[in-house]
């Protein structure tokens, strides 16, 4: 059977057309790439799919800014005396996590960044921005760069009146009698009302950990959700809870910095973890009065590349300043006391609510 | 995510802007009984800065010492900015007066450099300052400031007196002091009836940080709480009647606490400590100046230290108390460039190291690095304990502070005070390029008239001679009355002075005090102020010495004693020929203060803090 060439018969014109069809798929082909990759970044993008910028080095940009949460503002003062990390031009700056993830979940058009953080607050600021239809831009994917035990600073004298109320101390007692006066809890009358010493939830990782420990102590477990908060039991023993932690003067940073400067006259107790705490109250004119009291959750802290920002080259110099500061190395496993996303954004709705 | 709990700091900044007076006075060494209304604040001397980099500092009078101490050694260190030298500079500025020139304008010629650091007394101040730049649509210029050393508020007691009620084995606080305040039977409860009363010292909180402290403290202890005070607690009846019990204990109020320590000292050498008053909330700091033989914490020239013979203790309430914290605020202003903010951060550093902070101790204050042990002079030794305060008090929302000092109006121990002014011919001197010293003083009359309450009793009268110096002219121009209904009165007879002869100021001031001691309303603080721009002239002089001497006999043995009618004169010395050591003796003698006003043109401002008194 002979068969007819649509377009001709002769071998020059068919040797041409195929380099044409050739150069045509090519073409296809690299306009669907490209394209793909430009959807990559589109502001529509709806998709919980986040990708990982570094498996995409063709795409990764250098990091123009480490922003590093408060709790890690130690460790970031030696990454940024460490010349290495002049060299690579990163400007670093230390910010209330919550605060950066607030600007985060509102920003339009993020720059490279790498965000030195806590687990929950990417995660907070994926899930709001995915509320919001906002593109994702932020990759919390990667091993975790260091981890410290979430702990209590809790004056020793005051942890052994309150022992005999609480025993041992839990947050489901630390929430029942937060606001009593000590007289009621074998204390002194000059302690006043038991003080619990919580950062703000909306802005703290110590206070947004404190108020999922607490939220984890009343419902046994960690498999409550956001409508849970709605009972009115649980909602009255949260509030009092929150409206029994003071504000004070002087301002003296976290409320541990403030139970060194002014003893046991502020908080009775500060939520921190040993990372921070240890050598500051080793340190301290109130080493003696001051007791740890460890308790079932740990800090785990990420490096967050966000808009690609590439953290290859600043990874190692974190985790070598956080292991240097009194951090620990991470455990490698996700923190399976943590709540979702979206029910640790109610919990810190609920805390704004009644703080 | 959206920070909904209020700070401490910004509460007070609202409050503070709502109002009018509030917070605008420290308790610092600016009263104008000690210095000159207007003089220029001073710069430390501290040698020439060259090329260094210069750290200008505005700091609160307490700590000029101190800062400039440190400033010296600091400036003979290796301290550089890029291989550039460092050289700080404070200069004293009361911190009201330092947060007024930084909202509304620091004119470098009349008062020095524009700082670089600010430090005040306490961060409530920086907040205020932020909330003014605002409120003009001008930047911030304060940041967070680290606390550089810090003072808690307390109950300052004669030891004896402490002892009586249990201090120091047990917990005393204000819920003690109303239960004695409340005793007729006074000290003779704890066995002293020749103590009298139970007489408290509170400054005014309209005008003083420890006033304002004071009444929130009481008013706590009134209600149980240490945080959370609501509008709803200061409308109970008991909470009420609590502030009026103690108020009711107050020999008078005032725009500092320097006025009770330095009349407490002088009471005390000459062996009448304890019939003063029998408590004041001051400072810890004060009492350790105050127990030094330093009572206003500044040694004159030559002036030496005395030990007290009574000394004071202190006790910290057992409802809670508050700390002044003298942050070190780097400013983020127009004026101040990234090598200034460098330098004063090296500055800052250096002051909180722990040999600087041992300074901060010896000076009487806690150090501002909790890494330096607290020791002497906080020691119980000296009457102070470094363990306590045991409870700290959270400042309520804006809007019950405002609430509580509209009630402290109401519920303020009332006044029976009759207003001496000076008619004679000097006062017709030019003052200003268009006034004369009475015309200013009739507008500062006037003008203080609204500080009072209305069911305060507010009386007026004049003095000066006849023409030829023969007949002394002492007038009652309007009996002590409600002010609330008197007001419009007084007014117009102020507005209708003038000018007449000659000054018989020791007739006049014996007459007005003896009418008030015939007029003494035991439930009422009783006073005569006097305002003067002279020495004493009634035609006479050669008895003036006699006149005097038994002035100030006859004011004593009104003042002292357990069975008195105390009436306090007020003097204020009135322009550069006010006779101000006769004054001071007149003020002495009656256990107030004399007020100095020798700029004419400062006469309100020191009228209204006479007035605070009440």
């Amino acid at each position: 059977m002979n068969a007819q060439a649509p377009y001709g018969n002769t071998d020059n014109s068919r040797v041409a057309k195929t380099v044409l069809a050739v150069f045509a798929a090519a073409l296809l082909i690299t306009g669907a790439l490209w394209i793909r990759q430009s959807r990559a970044g589109d502001e529509t993008a709806q998709s919980n799919d986040v990708r990982n910028p570094d498996s995409d080095e063709s795409q990764t940009k250098k990091p123009v800014a480490l922003v590093c949460s408060t709790e890690t503002a130690l460790a970031c003062q030696k990454i940024q005396d460490n010349p290495k990390i002049k060299d690579l031009g990163v400007t670093i700056s230390v910010e209330n996590p919550g605060d950066t993830a607030q600007q985060f979940i509102e920003s339009e058009n993020i720059q490279p960044t790498l965000w030195l953080t806590a687990q929950p607050w990417a995660a907070i600021t994926l899930s709001e921005r995915q509320r919001l239809g906002k593109p994702q831009r932020i990759s919390t994917q990667g091993e975790p760069v260091a981890t410290s035990q979430f702990v209590l600073a809790i004056w020793e004298e005051r942890a052994a009146a309150l022992e005999k109320t609480c025993t041992p101390i839990t947050w489901r007692c630390l929430g029942d009698t937060a606001g009593k006066n000590w007289t009621t809890l074998e204390g002194q009358a000059t302690w006043g009302a038991l003080k619990p010493g919580h950062p703000p939830a909306d802005t703290s990782t110590a206070g947004l950990y404190s108020t999922i420990a607490l939220t984890n102590a009343y419902f046994a477990d960690q498999t409550y959700a956001a409508n849970d908060f709605k009972e009115r039991q649980f909602r009255s023993w949260f509030s009092n809870f929150a409206a029994s932690v003071p504000s004070f003067t002087p301002l003296a940073g976290t409320p541990l910095d403030q139970m060194l400067l002014t003893g046991p006259a502020s908080y009775d107790y500060a939520a921190t973890t040993t990372a921070q705490a240890a050598d500051q109250i080793a340190a301290s004119r109130q080493r003696d009065k001051i007791k740890i009291v460890e308790t079932d959750l740990v800090i785990t802290l990420q490096l967050v590349s966000l808009a690609n920002a590439d953290r290859s080259e600043v990874e190692s110099l974190v985790a070598e300043a956080l292991q240097e500061t009194g951090w620990d190395e991470p455990r490698g496993v996700e923190d399976s006391t943590l709540p979702s996303a979206g029910v640790m954004q109610a919990l810190l709705t609920l805390w704004q609510q009644t703080s | 995510m959206k920070k909904t709990k209020r700070s401490f700091i910004s509460s007070l900044t609202v409050t503070c802007l709502l109002l009018v007076t509030a917070c605008t006075t420290p308790d610092e060494q600016s009263q104008s009984q000690t210095t000159t209304v207007g003089s220029p604040d001073s710069i430390a001397d501290l040698g020439d800065p060259k090329d260094c980099i210069i750290v200008d500092m505005s700091v609160s009078s307490e700590k000029i010492e101190l800062l400039t101490e440190l400033a010296r050694s600091f400036n003979e260190g290796d301290a550089a900015v890029d291989d550039k030298c460092v050289f700080a500079r404070p200069q004293k500025k009361a911190s009201g007066g330092a947060m007024k020139l930084l909202a509304e304008g620091w004119d470098e010629t009349t008062e020095g450099p524009k700082p670089v650091v600010w430090s005040p007394a306490a961060s409530t101040w920086g907040p205020i300052l932020n909330a003014r730049l605002s409120a003009q649509g001008k930047p911030e210029i304060v940041g967070d400031g680290k606390p550089f050393m810090l003072t808690p508020l307390v109950i300052a007691m004669p030891e004896p007196m402490a002892k009586a009620i249990g201090w120091p084995n047990e917990s005393i606080g204000w819920a003690d002091i109303l239960e004695l305040t409340n005793d007729d039977q006074g000290w003779a409860r704890y066995g002293h009836p020749e103590w009298g009363e139970f007489k408290l010292g509170k400054t005014n909180p309209n005008f003083s940080t420890s006033g304002l402290s004071a009444l929130l403290a009481q008013t706590y202890a009134a209600t149980n709480k240490s945080s959370g005070l609501t509008k709803e607690d200061l409308a109970k009846e008991d909470v009420k009647a609590f502030g009026e019990g103690i108020e009711q204990s107050v020999v008078h109020y005032g725009d500092t606490t320097l006025t009770f320590l330095n009349n407490w000292y002088k009471a005390d050498q000459r062996g009448a400590a304890l019939s003063y008053v029998s408590a004041a909330a001051v400072e810890e700091k004060s009492v350790i100046d105050y127990n030094a033989g330093n009572p206003d914490g500044v040694l004159d020239p030559g002036e030496e230290a005395r030990p007290p013979r009574i000394p004071l203790v202190a006790i910290y309430p057992e409802e809670g108390t508050v700390f002044s914290d003298n942050p070190f605020y780097i400013l983020d202003a127009e004026w101040v460039d990234e090598d200034e903010k460098k330098a004063a951060q090296l500055f800052s550093d250096f002051v909180q190291t722990a040999e600087n902070q041992e300074k901060v101790l010896a000076f009487g204050f806690r150090p501002g690095n909790p890494n330096v042990a607290i020791s002497e002079p906080i020691t119980k030794a000296n009457g102070l304990d470094p363990d306590q305060p045991q409870t700290l008090l959270e400042i309520p929302d804006p809007s019950v502070m405002v609430s509580l000092l509209e009630r402290w109006a109401e519920q303020r121990k009332g006044a029976n005070v009759t207003i001496l002014v000076d008619v004679s011919g000097s006062m017709g001197e030019p003052a200003d390029g268009s006034n004369t010293r009475l015309d200013l003083a009739k507008q500062a009359t006037i003008s203080s008239l609204d500080q009072f309450k209305d069911d305060d009793l507010v009386g007026l009268a004049t003095f000066t001679t006849n023409s030829q110096g023969t007949e002394d002219l002492i007038t009652t121009l309007v009996e002590p009355a409600p002010v609330g209904q008197n007001k419009e009165r007084i007014k117009n007879t102020v507005r209708g002075l003038f000018p007449q002869d000659g000054t018989p100021l020791y007739t006049a001031t014996s007459q007005t005090y003896s009418s008030a001691v015939e007029s003494y309303d035991p439930t009422r603080i009783n006073a005569v102020v006097l305002l003067s721009d002279g020495v004493n002239d009634d035609g006479v002089s050669s008895d003036d010495q006699q006149q005097l001497d038994a002035l100030l006999a006859t004011l004593s043995a009104g003042s002292e004693g357990k069975i008195t009618k105390p009436v306090r004169v007020f003097p204020i010395a009135y322009g550069d020929g006010a006779d101000l050591a006769v004054l001071e003796q007149i003020a002495d003698a009656t256990t107030s203060a004399v007020y100095n006003s020798q700029d004419p043109q400062s006469i309100e401002k020191v009228f209204a803090e006479v007035i605070s008194n009440f």
